[in-house]
């Protein structure tokens, strides 16, 4: 008898942060209603990806309540004050349950969600994808993991519209083995108030990235078409940079 | 540390295959026919079939039946020379994303159209709001924050956050305390959790 999930979307955070110690943001949502599983898992650079819930799906689709009181999903973790420690977010550090590179994350949690569509990107975190072992490693996880779409993000660029040599031979080299959703050409015209740091971005942009990634997809989201203009760009600077 | 042990083997997974494009056997279209005869029979193929997209647009379905798309990599950035790590010259101009002023549909650059059928449930449509999506961003902090407003379209009937939005799921900031250093994230995961889950917490 299969389970049967509470009828309501949900995000769970695998979340932990401390200045000195690890960083980890794990998010997966789920929205039974219209059968939506978005997942976001940190990835930066060559730092390990790592997480404190095994079973990717069930971290979507349980309660939390019901997940921090599952020890069979998170290991017999205990906190100093020898109860279940609570995580997503977790007050405290923990130790990992699973732990590795993109090519282990990709083949080994990614696999089990079986998405239709993975989205990939390195950012500004040094990395070595320039290398090809580590690209084909890559690109066979996601074979085995049997993704349908795998799509490499190409890096945006900072406020001073630096977008570096390295990040570009890692754009290149990882576009050459997957598709390529390019969105370095379009933020590299976005003008600078519209950062609110040196790398992050105001909306729109994030709004505008997703309108384009579900036109590259070929699945339109509905709704009216943000305007370029709400990004100070003009249509003619747009065309320019994709002609 | 406990290493995935867990894993007992490689996930049955998604069944989904890759078929042999569909359109490529339309020449055999009346083999044993006359050529002007085989030649209206393909204008009549084809208005078919231009009609059938024309329809399927019009339907508003969101379902994410899958069309692959081969990567163009004809028109790369002009390689970089020289060490790492500094400055990329001039915008580059890559094909890949369709990033022009002109919306709708598209399968990315000059695509190879390889129809490709996902899980069966992926290939209902869902009028008017997107479903059946299984997406996965894997990347750094610009990745999350696309991510989040992706979530946030979804969550709330297709509504986009709102540049003064306070507090901004895409500006972890604005959710800290003014004593909070910029590293004690937990009021945001929080935060951001609460408005997604609003039923549990």
């Amino acid at each position: 008898m299969s389970k049967q999930w509470p009828p309501f979307h949900r995000m769970n955070c695998d979340c932990f942060r401390e200045l000195g110690k690890s960083i980890s943001e794990n998010r997966y949502y789920y929205d039974p209603r219209r059968n939506n599983t978005i997942t976001y898992i940190e990835a930066f650079g060559n730092l390990k990806i790592h997480g404190h819930w095994r079973d990717p799906v069930q971290a979507a689709r349980e309660p939390l309540r019901q997940l921090l009181s599952n020890t069979a999903t998170f290991g017999n973790h205990t906190n100093q004050s020898g109860t279940i420690p609570r995580v997503g977010p977790m007050p405290e550090l923990l130790p990992d349950v699973w732990e590795g590179g993109w090519d282990f994350t990709v083949e080994h949690h990614i696999a089990q969600i079986q998405p239709n569509v993975l989205i990939m990107n390195a950012g500004k975190w040094p990395n070595d994808f320039h290398q090809p072992a580590m690209r084909q490693a890559l690109l066979n996880a996601t074979q085995m993991a049997r993704i349908p779409r795998v799509i490499w993000k190409t890096t945006t660029a900072d406020q001073q519209h630096q977008y570096t040599r390295s990040e570009r031979n890692s754009d290149h080299a990882m576009c050459e083995i997957m598709e390529c959703f390019n969105i370095t050409s379009w933020t590299l015209l976005i003008p600078t108030r519209f950062y609110h740091d040196k790398q992050h971005f105001f909306e729109p942009a994030y709004h505008k990235m997703n309108e384009l990634l579900f036109d590259f997809l070929g699945s339109p989201l509905p709704g009216g078409r943000l305007s370029w203009s709400a990004l100070n760009i003009s249509d003619e600077m747009v065309a320019s940079v994709v002609s | 540390m406990v290493r995935a042990t867990y894993f007992t083997g490689h996930p049955t997974g998604n069944q989904a295959v890759r078929p042999e494009t569909d359109v490529q056997n339309t020449s055999t279209i009346g083999a044993r026919t006359s050529a002007p005869f085989r030649t209206v029979l393909q204008l009549f193929g084809l208005m078919l079939v231009v009609f059938g997209q024309l329809a399927g647009n019009m339907s508003m379905s969101f379902d994410m039946t899958i069309t692959a798309t081969a990567t163009n990599t004809s028109t790369k950035p002009e390689a970089a020379g020289g060490p790492t790590g500094g400055r990329a010259s001039g915008p580059t101009t890559w094909p890949s994303a369709q990033v022009g002023p002109t919306s709708g549909p598209t399968s990315g650059p000059t695509s190879v159209p390889t129809s490709i059928s996902g899980p069966t449930g992926l290939q209902q449509s869902c009028p008017m709001e997107p479903c059946h999506l299984n997406i996965v961003f894997l990347g750094d902090s610009i990745t999350r924050y696309m991510y989040i407003s992706l979530v946030h379209f979804l969550r709330f009937n297709n509504t986009w956050i709102q540049p003064c939005d306070h507090p901004n799921p895409v500006i972890a900031q604005t959710y800290l305390k003014e004593n909070q250093m910029l590293a004690q994230w937990t009021s945001y995961y929080e935060q951001t959790m609460a408005t997604f889950s609003p039923y549990e917490l």
